[in-house]
């Protein structure tokens, strides 16, 4: 397994309070991991003094220039991920909501070559998460899942998880074309069409330690009516498009 | 067409025009980018200096009035104008994001040059 280069792909914006606390986490898990494991933290052009703390930290990193919002950054990773030749790119919150030692449980199914992509999942049964967000973001979830399963045929119970591994062909994808703002319901939608095969695992996760969700009450009935709309364009996509 | 109002959408249409030229003149704006304004101008002056010529093509097509027939093809062309200009946009929102995401990397690259 350790011929398989795999990227931590992690995002922060204004996350000084606690990313050093989250790669401290992902340092030890590195150091006894059968993977060849690396991390790279996106620093989306954070207003508070997350790049000082980054340099002080020696925390390997890329700083946008200016906020590109939580798909740019990612895909961002994705595109170090290419240009650095890595195996498989794995999406990592940088507000300490991911358990590292669920990694394998996405990895794995790639490196046996299973999936072309895993969806870490709280809502599976082989999920051990506490954690399963509010009743009203499940009942989001519930409904843009059920609105991917209504167009594709494919389950996937959660769609807005953003604890996700991909292999080389996700990555390409990705660095092509990732939707801005919102990016993971939508994201499945072209996977589906591109006939990439996405495993759902159940993963632990946790209640974010610092900052705050970039979804809120008021702009949560904007997310929704953007996503729904988002996928049912999306499911318009031609499939020859991709191949 | 009332003489007044003639009066008034020829000055208008007078104003509108010299201001799309005088911004290419200068230099604030191209001709490819101020075309469809330019165009725009230069129907709005025939409309107010010739009225009867837009009344017959009102008519044409069913429309009672020469105001009911700029309005619908002002709104039109509006229309068409919005939704361009955010086609535009979205084309140079895209190009930042990846010139950013570009020269973010590469300015990570140029870092560990440097401490290497």
């Amino acid at each position: 397994m350790k011929n398989k280069k795999i990227l931590l792909i992690i995002p922060a914006y204004n996350e000084a309070a606690g990313i050093v606390d989250v790669i401290q986490k992902v340092e030890a898990y590195r150091q006894n991991c059968p993977y060849q494991l690396d991390y790279l933290v996106v620093n989306d052009g954070s207003t508070d003094n997350e790049e000082e703390v980054l340099v002080k930290n020696k925390i390997n990193h890329v700083e946008l220039v200016c906020n590109l919002g939580i798909g740019g950054a990612v895909q961002t990773g994705y595109k170090y991920a290419l240009k650095e030749d890595y195996d498989i790119a794995v999406q990592f919150d940088g507000d300490g909501q991911h358990d590292i030692d669920s990694l394998p449980k996405l990895v794995d199914p790639i490196l046996a070559n299973q999936a072309d992509f895993t969806v870490g999942s709280r809502f599976v049964d082989d999920s051990d998460s506490e954690f399963k967000s509010s009743g009203a973001r499940q009942m989001g979830i519930k409904i843009l899942s059920s609105l991917i399963r209504l167009l594709t045929r494919v389950n996937i119970k959660d769609v807005t998880s953003g604890y996700r591994a991909g292999n080389r062909k996700i990555i390409q994808q990705f660095v092509e074309r990732y939707p801005s703002q919102y990016p993971e319901p939508e994201s499945y939608m072209y996977l589906i069409a591109n006939r990439l095969r996405i495993k759902e695992v159940g993963v632990k996760m946790f209640e974010r330690e610092n900052g705050k969700s970039s979804i809120n009450f008021i702009n949560s009935f904007s997310y929704m009516v953007n996503v729904s709309l988002s996928i049912l364009i999306a499911s318009l996509i031609n499939r020859k498009e991709f191949e | 067409m009332p003489f007044q109002l003639q009066i008034l959408a020829v000055l208008l249409a007078l104003i509108f025009f010299m201001f799309t030229i005088h911004l290419i003149h200068k230099g604030r704006a191209e001709v490819r980018q101020m075309n469809k304004w330019l165009f725009l101008g230069i129907m709005m002056l025939v409309g107010a200096l010739f009225p009867s010529l837009g009344s017959k093509i009102a008519r044409f097509f069913g429309i009672t009035t020469l105001t009911s027939l700029a309005l619908f093809v002002l709104t039109g062309f509006l229309l068409f104008f919005s939704l361009s200009t955010q086609i535009s946009l979205i084309k140079k929102e895209k190009q930042l994001k990846t010139l950013t995401q570009e020269l973010s990397l590469l300015k990570k690259k140029m870092n560990e040059i440097d401490e290497d």
